[in-house]
């Protein structure tokens, strides 16, 4: 399925020597180390400083405090503290001053203020080195368990044909098997639920209810869809393991809509959801399969009617702008042929397309890029197509059943 | 092998040197410890007979509060004074039996430089015993292990 991908593969220990990064990362946590170290200095200083503020302030408080006053380092003298507003403070390179106490609170607080900066310059280097030792580390770890890094061509057409930038080990060739079995998965899913909904034949008939009431809330939502459509578009096409992830989330929405068919109820919040994820889902169905088979392709057209109102009977769910891009391709065809099958079709194809998540972008080139919908232009050529289509049946049916007919 | 059996002892002599060397590290530090402490009795000895020479009782100093702010301090009456006899125990002396107690501390500092002196000498000449071997192993490669222990 992929074209063979030219690429290189290199493994990092050949970049990044796995002995150099280690020596590196530990050269690197010395370093952390030291600025700790500094660190705890300084805050030591901001302790013992806040201590003094505190000391300092109180002193004046009293005339004369009794204390003990030192004589070296091994004696000390009972004595008193006297003229305690003043103080003689050390400015640096042997310059005192003599100071009141308010001046000299004043003086250590600038002094706590140059510290406290000192110390956050010494936090963002901690902090720089630090990354630069988790990055070694990493690398280092990495290098040893023959990590390589593999860089492929970008192939525009083929989905798995992405580039691919990733220290994953070999196991991303093993990633891209299991999406390719996805897609496989899926396609034969949808495939049966394609002959499951042309055998059953009325069943459509509430569905197509359904699929009104979806259509109608889509007005406002319009806008969200087209870009979700866009996303969905971009991760089919995309790289491989978004890819995966639109699975996920297709698949989430084929339950969803599935529900919704089945169970004619009339809550229309949480449709609004469903039918935007199922119109979503739908958009990039056509995509896949443009060149399939006109009940293919009415089936494609099934969803969108979802996209009209559902008050408007009047309009068939017919050619929507959305498809158009594919429509003009197919539609014009589908339109006039097997209209007959399109009640049968409508909602339960509707799933069946959303059971493909992720088409096989080789075959599609008729879609190519995003999807816009407008709704007003849906409903405009629901319009123009409506007058060419049967009256409305009397049972309530998509849009689009009806202009099959 | 002589050769390999030449770097082993070369090695080991090495790992001596360092180890001898460490502990002359330490033995210097701990001796320096001790002239501070010498130094200190020293100093108060002569403060304490200054005072007592020119009959001071009263002094005004400057307190390090910390960080170095000082301020003004009164002792009224020098003729007691506390002094730090090891252990955290502060004994409060008159000036004259304060001068007695530093005459006797200062001895007993004396002995123990002597002591860490004795020590540090001890690791200096281990250490040019085993340099002394080193070179006699460099420069006499040949020789048969015979010659090499007369150097032990």
């Amino acid at each position: 399925m992929e074209p063979p991908a030219k690429g290189t593969v290199t493994p990092l220990a050949s970049l990044f020597s796995e002995e150099e990064a280690r020596k590196a990362a530990s050269y690197v946590e010395e370093k952390i180390g030291e600025k700790r170290v500094e660190m705890n200095r300084l805050q030591q200083f901001v302790d013992e400083n806040d201590n003094l503020i505190n000391l300092v302030k109180k002193l004046p408080d009293q005339l004369h405090h009794n204390v003990m006053v030192p004589f070296g380092k091994m004696a000390f003298f009972p004595g008193r503290l006297i003229h305690t507003n003043e103080c003689l403070v050390l400015l640096g390179e042997n310059y005192y001053t003599d100071r009141s106490s308010k001046q000299t609170v004043d003086f250590l607080k600038r002094r706590d203020k140059t510290l406290q900066s000192q110390i956050h310059s010494l936090k963002a280097e901690i902090e720089d080195f630090q990354t630069e030792a988790s990055f070694f580390a990493t690398t280092a770890s990495e290098a040893a368990e023959g990590l390589v890094e593999i860089r492929e061509e970008y192939v525009e057409e083929d989905s798995s044909a992405t580039v691919i930038h990733s220290n994953i080990s070999g196991g991303e060739a093993e990633e891209g098997e299991l999406e390719d079995d996805d897609f496989a998965r899926i396609m034969s899913r949808l495939n049966e639920l394609e002959m499951e909904e042309e055998q059953e034949g009325e069943d459509g008939g509430d569905r197509g209810e359904d699929g009104g009431d979806r259509g109608e809330e889509h007005d406002s939502p319009i806008e969200s869809l087209e870009e979700s459509q866009h996303d969905l578009v971009k991760g089919i096409r995309g790289e491989t393991d978004r890819g995966r992830i639109e699975y996920g989330k297709q698949e989430t929405t084929i339950s969803v809509p599935m529900k919704a068919s089945r169970h004619s109820s009339s809550i229309r919040e949480p449709r609004v959801s469903e039918s935007r994820v199922k119109a979503k889902v739908i958009q990039v169905l056509p995509e896949t399969h443009p060149h399939k088979d006109l009940d293919d392709s009415l089936n494609f057209m099934g969803p969108m009617a979802q996209y009209l109102p559902k008050g408007d009977q009047s309009r068939s769910g017919t050619a929507q702008q959305n498809p158009g891009t594919w429509r003009d391709f197919q539609a014009t065809a589908a339109i006039s042929t097997a209209k007959a099958k399109t009640n049968v079709l409508g909602p339960q194809k509707i799933e069946s397309p959303i059971e493909k998540p992720e088409p096989e972008f080789d075959s599609t080139k008729a879609f190519t890029g995003s999807i816009v919908e407008h709704a007003h232009i849906l409903e405009t050529s629901t319009h123009s197509q409506t007058q060419s289509s049967v009256s409305q049946p009397s049972k309530p049916v998509s849009r689009f059943k009806a202009q099959r007919r | 092998m002589e050769e390999g059996r030449q770097k082993d002892l070369q090695l080991l002599e090495e790992i001596i040197d360092k180890g001898l060397k460490q502990k002359l590290v330490h033995a210097t530090a701990s001796r320096d410890k001790i002239f501070e402490e010498q130094k200190t009795l020293s100093d108060l000895r002569k403060n304490l007979e200054t005072l007592e020479k020119n009959g001071v009782n009263s002094l005004k100093t400057r307190v390090n509060l910390g960080s170095e702010v000082y301020m003004q301090a009164e002792v009224p009456d020098t003729r007691h004074i506390f002094m730090d006899v090891g252990l955290g125990f502060y004994v409060e002396f008159t000036r004259q039996e304060a001068l007695d107690y530093i005459a006797q501390r200062e001895e007993r500092t004396q002995k123990q430089l002597e002591e860490y002196t004795g020590v540090i000498t001890q690791i200096k000449g281990r250490i040019k015993l085993a340099h002394y071997q080193i070179q006699q192993i460099l420069n006499l490669p040949e020789e048969n292990p015979s010659s090499r222990q007369r150097a032990f």
